[in-house]
């Protein structure tokens, strides 16, 4: 049981990281290169950020 | 500018690393979701760097790694994955891959570590340091694979790179490389020590084919 619970944890964390990932690269290059982007970039990087957002909730409301 | 591969098995984070790495001045020439995949991308896009995901859907990364420096000893191969266990990352290191990072790193940590590997060196994550100082130094030695294990028998009986690289139907830098990976995972001086230490840890025996 308590294997099996330590897998189900595992992979868990592993399916949050990925879209962890994104929203921290989108989110990264937003933060350092603010003045750089042009605002159809900067909402197309806002939008990587919400899916990878919502792959998030979706992952935990499966778990839950 | 750098090529790349990107094999991952998960598209939202395909296609973001892609667009992040592009950002970042990378040449993505290819991506891949699983071990075949990964093969033939790397053979048809000819990349500098390929990065891995550890747990792909018909294989393990490390078993891809493997298989992809068998075909191209030259490319540069970084692990990419969430899991900070230490027998993943000991075994990822043993497979040849240069780059072991983490998803759990910032992008630009990303980008350092394809710079490194691209120009020929290595990087492992430095969240990555407490794992590898926690493991003992004799616990683990590293395996050599068949190949190596081959190109080092034939080291032993005399032969000379070039020959052995015609047995084996190789290139030359092909055997190169893999006596680098030799004497880097056996920790030798050179090859004779290679060939001392693999003798004496009984990965080559001499005379073992005019036996048989």
């Amino acid at each position: 049981v308590t294997a099996s619970r330590d897998e189900s944890t595992g992979r868990l964390v592993h399916d949050l990281r990925t879209p962890l990932t994104l929203i921290l690269g989108f989110a990264e290059m937003l933060h350092q290169r603010h003045g750089e982007l042009s605002p159809e970039q900067s909402r197309q990087n806002v939008e990587w950020i919400l899916k990878a957002a919502r792959d998030m909730q979706e992952i935990l409301d499966r778990a839950g | 500018m750098t090529r790349l591969v990107i094999v991952d098995d998960h598209e939202a984070l395909r296609d973001g690393l892609v667009a992040l790495l592009r950002d970042g001045g990378m040449d993505v020439v290819g991506t891949a979701s699983n071990v075949a995949g990964g093969i033939d991308t790397v053979l048809r896009c000819d990349p500098d760097v390929a990065i891995v995901d550890i747990a792909l859907p018909d294989g393990s990364g490390i078993s891809l790694t493997r298989q992809l420096l068998e075909i191209r000893p030259d490319l540069g191969v970084i692990l990419y994955t969430g899991d900070s266990d230490a027998d993943k990352l000991v075994e990822g290191l043993d497979s040849g891959a240069r780059g072991y990072a983490l998803k759990a790193g910032s992008m630009s940590e990303l980008t350092a570590a394809i710079e490194s590997v691209a120009g020929g060196g290595s990087y492992v994550d430095p969240r990555l340091d407490r794992v590898l100082l926690a493991e003992p130094s004799t616990a683990r030695e590293p395996t050599l694979s068949p190949r190596e294990k081959e190109v080092i028998n034939l080291m032993a009986e005399g032969m000379t790179a070039e020959a052995i690289a015609n047995e084996l139907r190789v290139s030359i830098e092909t055997v190169r490389t893999h006596s680098r990976n030799v004497i880097r995972k056996l920790r030798a001086r050179n090859r004779v020590h290679a060939i001392a230490i693999a003798l004496q840890r009984g990965e080559i025996e001499l005379g073992a084919e005019a036996e048989g």
